[in-house]
């Protein structure tokens, strides 16, 4: 079995702790807007100014390729994702996710009632999704298998209960959870992000170990944090904020190359302003300019670029580090903004593994008892109809109160320690997959995510941090919702550059 | 003379004839008609047993070791001989030249023997005597083989296991022969060796014969297998019973040759005779051609294009002999082209269009094949067919899988077509159901080509007419991300 570990990101980012080494600026530009980061936000924010005519624009990627945490990769057999892999049906309040989906043809158009009307090759195929629980496979993800009555009951209460939540509706008829968050009532149940979802289920009497699995699974899953870690205001609004489709039912968009097929599509308008393998070393003011330093880490050379409007589309710890005034001054609201580790592995194959079939394979195989979060299947969304090569696609947050900790046993371990503690998960249910696995490359995030903490998510650092500028100097990032979702990162993206497009001269 | 000489006379002679009847035995296996392949291979091997008696005479010295040579060699031929055959009956499209080629070297090798040892024998015996013995108990060993062979060989060991053990019984007349003939060979070490080499080369073979042929399926099938592959896609199987040749994909029976034809009428001629022009046709799946040939009734069909995944199998159906009569060499018209690939990605990536598109999949029995049922693959489809093009497709049951056969329907209108069900009787399925779907308005044919076996002109309305007992039932449409049909037909076949 061959493999490496993918993605130096970490190396050259770390370049920015020590800027004073690097060379001074050698050159200079100057740039109508500076988007600083390819993720979602970056690119959300660069395609919304290309497509109203802001064509001076250049964005500033750090790693060799955009995405962010939708980066994907390629065999020849597939693509396959190397970050987030799908995205929920958007709802009504989503619109800036909806219009662009609608622009890119995944939305056909919208029934008499207004409801989306989908192109199904975008939607997962059945079957989504299945569980690995007491040496068999299930379909579905809730641990029903043995499940008591009380089990049950409990179910059916945490789903009323959640229910209630998504009905809530305030005054001007706004949810108190909705996607993206800024659609939602400001500082509704704001209380339940004084607890963790842990406390939030023993206070209402949901005890049942599977009940607490299932949804410790869906914490662990959207914000890399176990029950303990998560605020319960993020773990009910991960339940709150989304309505079953009429039409669809609870069934997500995936592409094989996960949500990397829809940054791939906003990369398309700025395709040659994106320049990759950046180091953004320093934004400070300068007289009515911003100035963007950045390292070119090929070329071994600082380029300044001097910009009427600059969008730093990166992490809030990031951003701590490369705005001069926060670098000098460091915000207090940064300390509060803490991040998960990741690990995403990609396994090649020549087919699907062997093993335990009681359940048809699926798109999204969930492990019972596993620190991992299951794989997904690359070649599921395929036309094709027998059996191939494929690629799977393993996840695995480390969800525990000390990420830090974590995040740096991650970054030390090696290829092999690190493929055969997946080989250890992956074998349970797959006996023979250590010599049906061709090819195993992994990819460590250090600062994945934020993790939603307790106090995090309705506090004031996340208030004061999305508040904190307002131009020439954006900042637009998911952190700013307190999680991290396609949904969050878009709405951050198109926001700041509204704000842009209103300050920047008529002429640009 | 000295009981070896006996036995190693009749040993002989019953091999001999026991490669004449496995020879035989296996060509009418493989292509029927057990009188005329008989027949055939007895008359060629007699001769060919003829021609190496006349090439006797160009054996002048060494009689012994050449005798141990010969033994050598026929076990090695003969002793291989059948599972050649049936490597060839699947692999090559020239099974009557391995048969006959294998039958003449066989039967020239064992004419040379009675010669030679009547010769190797002169000096121990005074003429007349010689001449009596050897030849009562050729006749002897050949009344052995006549016996053995129906009654314990075939029956016990199969014709593969037979061949070799009997080749294997040659081999070890050459290794003792240069013992009874040690006075006569020159080098007997090295015959010796070359004699043991075949007899181990043989005994292997026997004992690996069940690796050789995977008739594990016999169990599964209720007639004998003749042919057994494993693609990468799926594994084929074809049995015959008596006159019925009958093809399984992956278990699920694909068409028996008794009546096949009107399940293959019934999907093509409706569609293709009611289209005034069906210049371009497209078949999806039905690799076996059978629908091809169909469609070849029509002079206006100017080309064919056949999308199955499978190589093997549109090899198969292409180049052996047996199969090419059923589809009355379809795949070999100038008319027809082979696509292999997968019949949606290539559908969802071709710029051509088609006049008549038929799709003969597999039933939905999983969720790979479910897609091939989709309302997005008859979006794709629909948008293939050039102007009033028509396209009709197999639909599975409408009396055993009623929810599936309506789902199906129900699926063809969700993307657009104008959809009609048919239905018609084919013994070894069952009531069928198919869909004729197009965007124009479509009229019953009022002729069909000449030499259809089932379908009329009269009959054809009837056919869409659906009694009570397989009428229309309420259902979802099938999507790529709900494969309800998958679901549906699961629990239809269970129930079965």
């Amino acid at each position: 079995m061959e493999g490496a570990i993918v993605g130096a990101g970490h190396q050259l980012g770390h370049v920015l702790r020590e800027p004073g080494r690097l060379p001074q600026p050698a050159s200079r530009e100057h740039v109508g807007v500076v988007v600083v980061g390819a993720g979602v936000a970056g690119l959300a924010a660069a395609w919304h100014l290309a497509r109203r005519g802001v064509n001076d624009l250049v964005v500033l990627e750090l790693e060799d390729a955009p995405g962010g945490n939708a980066r994907s990769g390629a065999s020849a057999a597939t693509a396959y994702p190397w970050g987030a892999h799908y995205l929920p049906l958007p709802g009504p309040e989503a619109r800036g996710v909806r219009a662009l989906l609608r622009e890119l043809g995944v939305i056909e158009g919208f029934d008499r009632a207004g409801h989306p009307i989908y192109d199904e090759r975008h939607l997962c195929h059945a079957p989504q999704e299945r569980l690995f629980h007491h040496g068999r496979w299930h379909d579905g993800l809730f641990p029903w298998t043995g499940a008591s009555a009380e089990d049950r009951a409990q179910h059916e209460a945490f789903r009323a209960q959640m229910e209630r939540y998504r009905r809530w509706r305030d005054a001007e008829g706004r949810r108190a959870f909705a996607t993206p968050r800024a659609a939602g009532a400001p500082g509704a149940f704001r209380e339940l992000d004084r607890m963790s979802m842990a406390d939030f289920l023993a206070a209402h009497g949901l005890t049942s170990p599977r009940l607490r699995w299932w949804v410790e699974y869906a914490c662990r899953d959207d914000y890399g944090t176990d029950l303990a870690g998560t605020s319960a205001w993020a773990g009910v609004h991960y339940y709150a904020a989304r309505d079953s489709d009429p039409a669809y039912g609870d069934v997500v968009l995936t592409w094989p190359e996960g949500n990397g097929w829809l940054t791939h599509r906003l990369t398309e308008p700025v395709a040659d302003r994106i320049r990759l393998g950046q180091v953004v070393v320093n934004v400070e003011p300068v007289g009515d300019r911003v100035a963007v330093d950045a390292y070119d880490a090929r070329a071994e050379r600082t380029r300044r670029l001097l910009a009427r409007e600059v969008v730093l589309a990166c992490p809030v710890f990031v951003a701590a580090r490369l705005y001069r005034p926060w670098r000098e001054r460091p915000p207090a609201f940064a300390r509060a903004f803490r991040y998960a580790p990741w690990l995403v592995a990609n396994l090649h194959l020549d087919r699907r593994p062997s093993g335990a079939s009681d359940a048809p394979p699926a798109w999204d195989n969930v492990l019972h008892d596993s620190d991992g979060l299951g794989y997904v299947v690359a070649t599921h969304q395929s036309l094709r109809t027998y059996d191939g090569p494929t690629v799977l696609t393993y996840y695995r947050p480390f969800a525990g109160p000390d990420p830090a900790g974590a995040r740096r046993a991650l970054l030390e371990a090696s290829w092999a320690s690190l493929r055969d503690g997946i080989l250890r998960d992956l074998t349970r249910p797959h006996p023979d997959l250590a010599h049906e696995v061709r090819r195993l490359d992994v990819m460590r995030y250090g600062h994945a995510m934020v993790r939603p903490e307790v106090g995090f998510v309705c506090g004031g650092a996340l208030a004061a941090a999305g508040a904190a500028l307002a131009g020439p100097v954006h900042l637009a990032h998911a952190d700013l919702s307190g999680f991290s979702l396609f949904e969050e990162a878009f709405a951050w993206g198109t926001h700041a550059a509204a704000r842009v497009l209103a300050r920047l001269p008529r002429s640009t | 003379m000295s009981y070896a000489i006996y036995v190693t006379v009749v040993v002989v002679a019953t091999a001999g004839l026991v490669y004449e009847l496995v020879a035989a035995a296996a060509a009418s296996y493989l292509l029927g008609d057990s009188i005329t392949q008989f027949s055939t291979v007895i008359g060629s091997y007699l001769f060919a047993m003829g021609v190496g008696s006349f090439l006797s005479r160009y054996v002048q010295r060494g009689l012994a070791a050449r005798f141990v040579q010969i033994e050598v060699l026929v076990g090695l031929v003969g002793g291989w001989a059948t599972a050649l055959l049936f490597v060839a009956f699947a692999q090559t499209p020239h099974f009557h030249a391995v048969l006959y080629g294998l039958v003449g070297v066989t039967g020239v090798l064992v004419g040379l023997e009675i010669p030679l040892l009547l010769r190797l024998l002169r000096d121990r015996l005074v003429f007349r005597e010689l001449v009596a013995q050897v030849l009562s108990l050729d006749y002897a060993g050949a009344l052995a083989a006549s016996l053995l062979f129906p009654l314990l060989l075939v029956p016990r060991l199969g014709l593969i296991r037979t061949s070799l053990l009997v080749g294997l019984a040659n081999a070890a007349v050459g290794l003792w022969s240069t013992w009874i003939f040690r006075r006569e060979l020159a080098a007997p070490g090295f015959l010796r060796a070359l004699a043991v080499a075949a007899v181990l080369v043989l005994g292997g073979g026997a004992v690996a014969a069940d690796r050789i042929t995977t008739w594990s399926e016999d169990r599964l099938y209720a007639d004998e297998i003749i042919l057994a592959r494993t693609s990468p896609y799926q594994r084929i199987v074809l049995t015959r019973g008596g006159d019925d040749l009958r093809l399984f994909l992956n278990g699920h029976l694909q068409f028996s040759s008794r009546d096949e034809y009107r399940y293959h009428e019934a999907l093509v001629h409706p569609a293709l005779a009611a289209h005034p022009h069906p210049r371009r046709v497209l078949v999806l799946g039905g690799g076996d051609g059978l629908a091809v040939r169909e469609i070849l009734r029509y002079p206006a069909v100017e080309r064919v294009t056949l999308v199955d995944l499978d190589p093997e199998m549109t090899r198969l159906f292409t180049d052996n002999p047996l199969l090419a009569t059923v589809n009355a060499g379809a795949l070999r018209d100038p008319r027809v082209r082979v696509v292999n690939a997968d019949a949606f990605v290539w559908l969802a990536d071709t710029g051509e269009r088609f006049d008549v598109v038929i799709a003969d999949f597999p039933d939905p029995h999983n969720f790979s094949l479910g897609k091939l049922y989709s309302r997005t693959f008859y979006r794709v489809l629909r948008a293939r067919l050039a102007p009033g093009g028509l396209t009709a497709l197999q639909a599975t049951s409408p009396m055993f899988a009623r929810r599936s056969f309506w789902c199906i329907v129900e699926t063809v209108r969700s993307a657009g077509l104008a959809a009609r069900p048919y239905h018609v009787y084919v013994p070894s399925f069952g009531e069928w159901g198919f869909v004729l779907a197009g965007d124009e308005t479509w009229a019953p044919p009022r002729a069909y080509p000449a030499g259809l076996r089932f379908l009329t002109a009269e009959a054809t309305p009837a056919l869409f007419a659906f009694p009570p007992d397989m009428a229309v039932v309420p259902v979802e449409v099938n999507r790529l991300d709900n494969q309800i049909l998958v679901h549906y037909y699961g629990a239809e076949w269970q129930r079965m």
